[in-house]
């Protein structure tokens, strides 16, 4: 080699580094320009701050209640002047379409306990202050009864939320989570095809939702077992007329105790039980609050048969209760009831229901004991938001209350339903487990020889009027989405049309085959949550059916020596095995993506950890940006302890994964580089922040508009304080190294 | 300058901007409202292939056609209340020819236009001399017409949903000169300061 080519290579050698160093695009740097306030909201329904403070008012009797007139006269919603202007809240969710400085948003309006409805609004100042348009798919239409509300089933504030909209081609397309039970996170998303026109923004959506309960229920039948005593093998209703009979208490089973072990016959009976809803016919002598009967469903022990009734060997759905009621002239059917398990009683209860009297099918979720002797109260099927209206009018109605295998149940025989099956087919495996939990925490298999259940305030409600209270709004789900929670964004300019979706899977961190480390209790609330949540990338042509395209991951952590299965989730944005105080275990939805000059993809995003003990992810908003034009791999640019915004500072806490002592966050957030901030928040969004959405205002700039509960909200019993939650606020950013679109 | 002086300049400015003022010099701008396409929308998939031309209004002025200069026409694709539009072409014609000059399109299916919903997308679009000629009969009788086609699009077939055209803010720039009368009254004024300016030097 001559000499000058060998200082040539060298020269390259050297200096090849340097040039691949310039040649990776810098990342996007976010300051904030301006303090974040709370937006304003002119007209619309009712706002927290109508209804007074924390220490005075509410929703029942603040100064301007809920309804008009409010307190105990009920009225009408109340609906704001346009000239009304108020804080903005309690509304979460946003999804903002537009940049610049005239924009819309969608919201999700949600008065705890009351209500929970679709809201359209306008602004002018990129989110600063907001002019209602239109309100659609609210959930009731019911008065609160008190400020603490228990109408509305309870206090039900479970409808249609966390909008999103696609706009494609002059279409525009409204997508809602149905948080009602069982669908939550486990259907598809609702899918609304709506035509925007002026101040009929959610055009041709009608006000009341398909959710919307009658408003006036009678007791067709009723059973609060207060007038009987003693055995009671078909127990008769306290109101109205019905039937009601236990199932599989009197068998051949062999059951573990000593010899004689085999058979069982029926010995239900009633007997009094503490802390039902049954408030009624308490006795002298009141060891608890609504000491009154409750029926037990249980086996006699006899000395010729001394079964407990419950038995291993009994088939799936065949023990548990049987309520029989004739529907005739009624609609709207609802059936309610108050489900006590004792310690070793069977875990979970799965209901059924006939319209001939012989076919029983699964309605509802599997339910779960709360942990053993306690009531679960007014777990409620309502049949007609399920869609099943063949339950109305009809005299072979029924409804049974079994037992099932425990789907969390980590052993042999393993749980498994057969395909196109349900949890009472033959060929279903698994095992029944106790209420009461293991020393580990897990389910551990029922002991075959006590425990029982017992019901109370058994109700079927139903409505003589035919008249339905809502207008025609059928229901159509999209498909192929896998447990979604709702958009995190839509990828601009694509076809098929992509979206970054928040997929939700509940209860499953512990379970195969994921088996991820579970988080300890929540700082400082002591809560603990098992849903693993990831994103997720699908597609669609027709904004109804979606095909997942998310490629293969493998979360870091395991609580085995083995690593864990790749699931399908995008890579490096969170990890659902982590329980880091500074890791991201869980992403929440209404997020922005934004195409960046770097060639990256732009995203602002909600997410939590274990200190929250909660999957909502509300923690931080925080940035992340793609590896280039892949909306797969993705890098944290602004974490958990460098965030846009952050809920309170938590100091000097143990990290479960590292074992340091650590504070969160570690550094000062983006917002509150121009705020006032305390505790490395503002006391608005101090308890939970998301729901961040990055409008455009120049190539520079974005008014970030997000959701946010003050820390009250958080608290527990006496001390929460329902003033301040759900609040939409505004920040303005600025970006350095790159250019907005 | 003396006080003679600038009295002059001020007299012979003022006069030209009274005098222009009326006569339009400059540019005329023509609008119409946002427009919203027909409730019902197009299906493509039951109607197939779409109707031609749609005739969203007409633009009317008056100008002396000696003095055009230029036109330009500009508006977004979708509005504010939809950000996005379906593939479509937008065009300045006349009965007999609505689709003379094609000012704008949408054609893309990932493009802002269609794809985007940070939207209304801005267009503009300026007359080429070729188009004004085309044009002339319609711009000397003080009309234009603006009109959409649909693209076909058969790549996004939503079966039972129909799609629309949203024209934002459609506007109609032109530019003329000024009259001869201002135009000399300008110059007259500029003559008349230059030759103060002289006769005092002398």
């Amino acid at each position: 080699m001559k000499k000058i080519d060998f200082t040539l290579c060298v020269s390259a050698a050297l200096f090849a580094p340097v040039f691949a160093g310039t040649a990776v695009a810098q990342s996007a740097a976010w300051t904030a320009t301006s303090p974040a306030v709370q937006a304003t909201i002119a007209g619309g329904p009712w706002t927290l701050g109508q209804g007074g403070t924390s220490t005075g008012g509410g929703a029942y009797d603040g100064p301007i209640p809920y309804c008009t007139p409010g307190n105990s006269a009920g009225g009408t919603e109340l609906v704001n002047s346009p000239s009304t202007v108020n804080t903005f809240n309690p509304y979460y969710f946003p999804f903002i379409v537009g940049s610049g400085q005239s924009v819309k948003g969608y919201f999700d309006y949600r008065p705890k306990n009351i209500n929970e409805a679709i809201v359209e609004a306008t602004s002018t100042n990129a989110g600063q202050s907001w002019t209602f348009q239109q309100m659609a798919e609210q959930l009731t239409t019911e008065c609160p009864n008190s400020d603490a509300n228990t109408a509305n089933s309870g206090g039900n504030d479970d409808g249609e939320g966390h909008p999103s909209i696609i706009s494609f081609g002059g279409t525009t397309w409204l997508y809602t989570l149905n948080r009602t039970t069982p669908h939550v996170d486990s259907d598809g998303l609702i899918v609304h095809n709506i035509l925007p026109r002026g101040v009929n923004a959610l055009n041709p959506l009608p006000l009341n939702s398909p959710f919307l309960q009658p408003p006036a229920a009678n007791v067709i039948a009723g059973w609060n077992f207060n007038s009987l005593s003693g055995t009671q093998l078909t127990p008769a209703p306290s109101t109205g007329a019905g039937s009601a009979h236990s199932l599989g208490m009197t068998n051949g089973y062999t059951y573990t105790m000593p010899p004689p072990n085999v058979g069982s016959v029926d010995g239900s009976n009633v007997t009094k039980t503490t802390l039902s809803s049954d408030p009624s016919g308490e006795a002298a002598g009141n060891i608890g609050p609504n000491n009154n009967e409750a029926w037990r469903i249980v086996g006699a022990a006899t000395k010729a048969a001394p079964g407990n009734g419950w038995n291993l060997a009994a088939p799936p759905c065949t023990q548990g209760a049987e309520f029989d009621v004739n529907t005739t002239g009624y609609h709207y059917i609802i059936f309610q009831y108050d489900w006590y398990t004792t310690n070793q009683g069977v875990r979970d209860l799965q209901a059924l229901y006939t319209t001939d009297g012989s076919t029983w099918t699964p309605v509802g979720p599997i339910q779960v004991s709360g942990g053993g002797s306690a009531f679960n109260n007014q777990i409620t099927i309502n049949f007609h938001a399920l869609g099943i209206t063949s339950v109305e009018n009809n005299p072979n109605f029924g409804v049974r209350l079994v037992s099932v295998f425990d789907p969390a149940y980590i052993g042999t025989p393993a749980y498994s339903i057969p395909p196109g099956g349900t949890v009472c087919s033959a060929g279903a495996t698994g095992a029944y487990t106790a209420a009461s939990l293991g020393t580990n925490n897990q389910p551990v298999v029922y002991n075959n020889n006590s425990g029982n259940w017992r019901f109370d305030e058994v109700n079927v409600l139903g409505t003589t009027s035919s008249t339905n209270p809502i207008t025609s709004d059928p229901i159509v789900n999209t498909t192929g989405l896998v447990n979604p929670d709702g958009f995190l964004a839509v990828v601009p300019n694509t076809y098929p049309i992509q979206v970054l979706y928040i997929s939700k899977t509940l209860n499953s961190d512990y379970l195969p085959p994921t088996s991820y480390p579970i988080c300890p209790a929540s700082i400082p609330s002591g809560n603990f949550n098992d849903d693993v949540e990831v994103v997720r990338i699908a597609t669609t042509t027709n904004f109804i059916n979606f095909t997942d395209i998310t490629p293969f991951n493998t979360p870091k952590y395991s609580i085995s020596s083995s690593p864990n299965t790749p699931i399908q989730m995008v890579n490096g944005l969170s990890d659902p095995s982590t329980t880091s105080y500074s890791g991201i275990r869980w992403v929440s939805g209404n997020g922005t993506l934004i195409k960046l000059s770097n060639g990256n993809w732009g995203l602002f995003f909600g997410g939590g950890n274990c200190l929250d003990g909660d999957s909502d992810a509300f923690h931080a908003i925080m940035y992340a940006e793609s590896n280039g034009s892949d909306l797969t791999n993705w890098t944290v640019i602004n974490g958990i302890n460098n965030p846009i915004a952050s809920i309170a500072t938590v100091a000097n806490v143990t990290d479960p994964q590292s074992g340091l002592n650590v504070t969160v966050p570690s550094t000062t957030p983006v917002v509150c580089q121009v705020a006032a901030c305390t505790n490395n928040t503002l006391p608005w969004f101090s308890g939970r922040v998301y729901a961040p959405n990055a409008i455009v205002t120049s190539t520079g700039a974005v008014s970030l508009v997000f959701a946010g509960y003050d820390a009250g909200f958080q608290l527990s019993g006496s001390s929460k304080d329902y003033s301040s939650y759900r609040n939409i606020g505004q920040v303005g950013l600025s970006v350095a190294n790159v250019t907005l679109p | 300058m003396t006080k003679r002086t600038l009295t002059a300049a001020i007299l012979s400015l003022g006069a030209a901007f009274v005098l222009t003022a009326p006569a339009h010099a400059g540019t005329i701008a023509v609008t119409f409202p946002t427009y919203y396409d027909s409730p019902d929308g197009y299906d493509f998939v039951t109607t197939f292939p779409p109707p031609g031309s749609t005739t969203i209004g007409t633009f009317t002025f008056s100008i002396p056609a000696s003095e055009l200069l230029g036109i330009t026409i500009s508006g977004t694709f979708g509005n504010p209340d939809n950000p996005t539009t379906a593939l479509s072409d937008y065009y300045l014609g006349f009965s007999g020819d609505e689709t003379a000059v094609e000012v704008a399109a949408c054609d893309s299916v990932v493009a802002d236009c269609y794809s985007n919903e940070d939207g209304p997308t801005v267009w503009a679009y300026t007359l080429t001399a070729g188009n004004l000629s085309t044009l002339a009969p319609a711009i000397a009788g003080g009309s234009l017409d603006f009109t959409y086609t649909w693209d076909n699009n058969t790549v996004v077939t939503i079966p039972g949903d129909d799609q629309y055209v949203y024209a934002g803010d459609p506007t109609l720039d032109i530019t003329v000169s000024p009259e001869p009368a201002t135009v000399l009254l300008c110059f007259g004024g500029l003559a008349a300061l230059l030759a103060l300016r002289r006769f005092r030097k002398v």
